[in-house]
């Protein structure tokens, strides 16, 4: 192939790319900018891209939404219920992926389907049915209503057990020889090595539960237990719609995200490295 | 200290392979019993049932006379060395060392002391604060053994500990294991699939074939006297030479080997043995003849020398092994993997010919300047240190 054609395959290429890159990354850039927008003027300019030549940026937005509502309150909220999912989360699963890769007992293999089977059915279809269940047991508008039925997940569960599957069996044979219980085995063996999948359960939990809004808007009352989503949705039911508040409380929003990833994302490179090494 | 018994163990896979058939074996205290056999051929599995990782289908293993059948691997007592060291990738060697003891629950100066003279006794010491990964093999290697020895287990169970080493660092490896096992006097058992290991480490050898016991005994008893066919072919390095042949006595009186066409004369004492073991002149039997049964043929008697066609010469600079073939004769395969050892397997004995093979019969000699490098040449055979077996590979005495 002659040099030209290859450039011009290059350039086609990288074209495509950044136009797909354009497309993905739009909705974010539109965002960052019209929280730096006026409010009355965001609509105007959502059609072209004046949102991003405009020089009159204000932190107008930020401020009405950091005074106007109860920002820090829902942002306590948020992060206390995804917090306390993601940590007991990362235990809980790990011990049910831990038991089902490791350990031998009867019913094993249902449970294992079972996990699968659940993977596959969509939140939204169990949601009246728990929200049911969550009523009986009295725990409506509360935190617990919002933690407790989502720190096992079976996505987690069977992210841990393949992970631990792909961990050498011997090392469980030489602590069991070294007179370590499963448990210590777990503690000591199997969960330092599992640090990158430690790193990711920790990543998607966080990602999966810091943006809920249904599940939280059908289970609570009132600003007290509501996490950051849900006051999100009180902006649109004001009229006229807020644009430029709507845009700066979602850039707010997105901050703890990156904050968690780049954290984690650290353990994660240093959790693969670590798995190239041959006992 | 602790003696090791298996009764009559059987170990069925839900696979449904029957890995282990019916072997009884007794290791006495301090011994060092190596486990030999090609692979596959349930070794392993036999040391993990002692480790308690496996539990048997039927059969009862007793470690230091006590039964341990019911017994969970960390009530046993036992220390395990793995083939690939499963040492704990993201603990310091002294972690490493540290963990057994941790587990029993020791205090914080009987560990550190333990790990001290370990780590010393296995010249560790200035590798303690190093991760596995920055060892070398024969480091590895010696880690592994650490943890075993670390809190005096009444057994040291090897699972080709060695396998992963290169071929200079297992010599050394070799004699260093021998060595500590014979100065702590720990009983044993050391798994291989290498004859050559199991030669130069084991006080006893018990070679398994298919599951199933085949001889034990020191390795001196194992090579002069095997007790079938496969053990003559496994154990001994070039491999034994297996032919066909019969024994019989002359019309003249003289009692002869015939193999082919050749005649060489025999002992008086062979025809005796064989005799009690078959009145029939003219069976057939198996016979073995390792490479030093051969030798230049101004050593024996003219009777005994055979006339050869030497198609390769090796130096070894002590020795000399010539490749050769002896006309119409064909050497008999012993590596227990074909359809004749499946038969023996299911019990269908004797209808089935032990197969034929490739290759040149070889024999280790002495003074091969003497010797031609190609070409027919004349051989002594030292008769009398023939090995013959049945139709069924079993030796007779």
């Amino acid at each position: 192939m002659s040099k030209s054609i290859q450039n011009r395959h290059l350039l086609l290429s990288y074209g495509l790319l950044i136009l797909v890159a354009l497309v993905f990354v739009w909705p974010l850039v539109f965002m960052l900018a019209a929280s730096v927008t006026p409010n009355e003027q965001v609509l105007a300019r959502a059609s072209g891209l004046g949102a991003l030549l405009s020089r009159d940026w204000t932190w107008s937005n930020y401020k009405s939404v950091l005074g106007q509502l109860e920002f820090f309150s829902f942002l306590r909220n948020s992060i206390f219920i995804v917090g306390v999912i993601v940590l007991s989360g990362l235990v809980v699963n790990s011990m049910a992926g831990y038991a089902l890769s490791r350990l031998r007992w009867s019913g094993r293999e249902a449970v294992l389907a079972v996990v699968i089977a659940l993977m596959v059915i969509p939140y939204e279809a169990l949601a009246v049915p728990l929200f049911f269940e969550m009523t009986v047991v009295g725990w409506i508008n509360s935190y617990q209503v919002q933690i407790v039925p989502f720190i096992a997940n079976a996505f987690s569960i069977y992210l841990f057990y393949t992970f631990f599957n792909s961990i050498p069996r011997e090392l469980d044979e030489a602590a069991r020889m070294d007179r370590a219980s499963p448990l210590q085995t777990f503690f000591h063996v199997a969960a330092p090595l599992a640090r990158p999948a430690f790193a990711s359960v920790a990543i998607l939990s966080f990602l999966m539960n810091w943006g809920v809004f249904l599940w939280p808007l059908m289970v609570t009352r009132g600003p007290g237990y509501q996490p950051l989503p849900v006051a999100l949705g009180y902006f649109s039911a004001n009229k006229p719609v807020r644009w430029g508040d709507i845009m700066a409380f979602g850039t707010l929003m997105v901050i703890p995200v990156l904050m968690v990833f780049l954290i984690f994302q650290k353990g994660f490179v240093k959790g693969i490295a670590r798995t190239g090494i041959k006992g | 200290m602790a003696t090791i018994e298996f009764e009559k163990l059987d170990k069925v896979f839900d696979t449904g392979a029957h890995a282990v058939r019916s072997v009884s074996l007794s290791v006495t205290d301090g011994e060092m019993m190596v486990l030999v056999g090609p692979s596959g051929c349930g070794k392993s599995t036999l040391l993990r049932l002692a480790a308690g990782l496996e539990t048997e289908t039927s059969g009862r293993i007793l470690i230091g006379g006590r039964p341990v059948s019911h017994l969970p691997p960390e009530q046993r007592n036992v220390a395990m060395v793995f083939q690939d060291y499963a040492l704990y990738p993201h603990m310091t060697v002294r972690r490493n060392l540290a963990f057994p003891l941790k587990m029993m629950k020791a205090g914080r100066a009987q560990i550190h002391k333990r790990v001290r003279q370990v780590a010393d006794l296995l010249e560790l010491g200035p590798h303690l604060e190093a991760k596995p990964h920055q060892l070398s093999g024969g480091q590895r290697q010696r880690v592994a053994m650490g943890r075993a020895l670390v809190r005096n287990p009444d057994v040291f169970l090897m699972d080709e500990p060695l396998s992963n080493l290169d071929a200079r660092l297992r010599v050394k490896m070799r004699r260093e294991i021998s060595s500590l096992q014979k100065r702590l006097g720990t009983t044993t058992i050391f798994v291989t699939h290498d004859q050559v290991e199991a030669m130069t480490m084991g006080d006893r050898l018990a070679v398994i074939r298919n599951g199933t016991l085949q001889q034990v005994g020191t390795p001196r008893e194992v090579y002069a006297h095997p007790a079938n066919v496969f053990v003559a072919g496994f154990i001994g390095s070039p491999g034994i030479n297996l032919i066909r042949g019969r024994i019989f006595r002359e019309a003249s009186g003289v009692a002869v080997l015939a193999i082919g066409s050749h005649r060489l004369a025999i002992p008086e004492t062979l025809i005796r043995e064989k005799q009690q073991y078959t009145a029939s002149e003219n069976e057939e039997l198996l016979v073995g003849l390792r490479p030093e049964a051969f030798t230049a043929p101004d050593m024996v008697p003219e009777s005994r020398r055979i006339e050869v066609d030497i198609q390769h010469i090796e130096e070894m600079g002590h020795e000399w092994f010539a490749y050769f073939q002896i006309e119409g004769i064909s050497l008999l395969s012993s590596d227990g993997k074909n359809s004749y050892w499946n038969a023996v397997n299911t019990g269908e004995k004797g209808d089935k010919d032990l197969p034929e093979r490739e290759g040149l019969m070889v024999a280790r000699l002495q003074n091969a300047p003497l010797i031609k490098r190609h070409g027919r040449v004349l051989l002594g055979v030292k008769t009398d240190a023939c090995h013959l077996f049945d139709q069924n590979g079993d030796a007779f005495l």
